[in-house]
């Protein structure tokens, strides 16, 4: 069995409140929403989460911010739809966060 | 009249409470009803601990100044204010800091001190839009 040490694990996955076109919803909240829902999939608090990975129209700093959360480690490297893939295997060769919060591309006419 | 910086568009849904506020002359603060907390800028999340309960209300508009720049140069042609303008970050009565401008002051390092205190004033723009501006409370003991 392959050692876990030193790997990345998806621990908790979640998705904003509502999907589809949201015109009352803001990327911003589409985001929040995810990562507090995704958070909360995993038992953790919000506290935990010490890195976060975005691809997209936000950066990581600002998504931290907005959470008031100060991470370890931040990445907002978007190369197209396999960055969530890319992401997750530099976590895994590199660890520099315990608890990374990935928040995908969310789609809405704010 | 011809406006003097650009305008936030679209004004995001969870902002809203926030201009409406403005557009009558009160100046409205997301907080969080968990932990009974303002902050600033408006958003769904409390930074605090994570509440998603928001609620709004009136800020008494005093704060003081937290820090200034006196701006020579325009930041951007979009900004035609005439320089020089005061570049405010004010920290308000409840706690939260915002970016705006310090008015009816001399733009002068002299007449300006940080921790001065400060009281809004509304400057309506257009229909939509009102800004919350700030110039040196006129009451002795106005803030904190």
């Amino acid at each position: 069995m392959r050692a876990l040490s030193n790997a990345a694990c998806i621990v908790g996955v979640d998705e904003s409140d509502e999907i589809g076109t949201l015109p009352h919803k803001s990327q911003l909240s589409l985001h929040l929403e995810a990562v507090t829902n995704a958070v909360r999939d995993a038992g953790l608090r919000m506290a935990d989460v010490d890195g976060i990975f975005t691809a997209g129209q936000h950066s990581p700093a600002l998504l931290g911010e907005a959470l008031g959360i100060t991470p370890r480690y931040v990445d907002g490297t978007s190369v197209g739809g396999c960055s969530f893939i890319i992401t997750a295997s530099s976590r895994s060769s590199r660890p520099r966060a315990s608890s990374a919060a990935s928040a995908g591309p969310a789609r809405s006419r704010p | 009249m011809e406006l003097e910086r650009p305008l936030p568009h679209p004004i995001t849904p969870e902002a809203r409470p926030y201009w409406e506020g403005l557009r009558e002359h009160r100046l409205m603060l997301p907080g969080c009803l968990d932990c009974g907390r303002s902050f600033f800028y408006p958003r769904i999340v409390c930074p605090y601990c994570h509440s998603r309960q928001i609620v709004w209300t009136q800020a008494s508009g005093r704060g003081r100044l937290h820090a200034f720049e006196i701006a020579y140069q325009p930041m951007g042609r979009a900004f035609t204010v005439k320089p020089p303008y005061v570049l405010a970050m004010i920290e308000l009565e409840e706690g939260p800091r915002m970016m705006s401008n310090l008015i009816n002051v001399e733009p002068d390092p002299r007449a300006i001190r940080c921790d001065m205190p400060v009281e809004v004033v509304f400057e309506r723009l257009t229909d939509e839009i009102t800004l919350p501006l700030f110039q040196p409370a006129r009451a002795a003991g106005g803030g904190r």
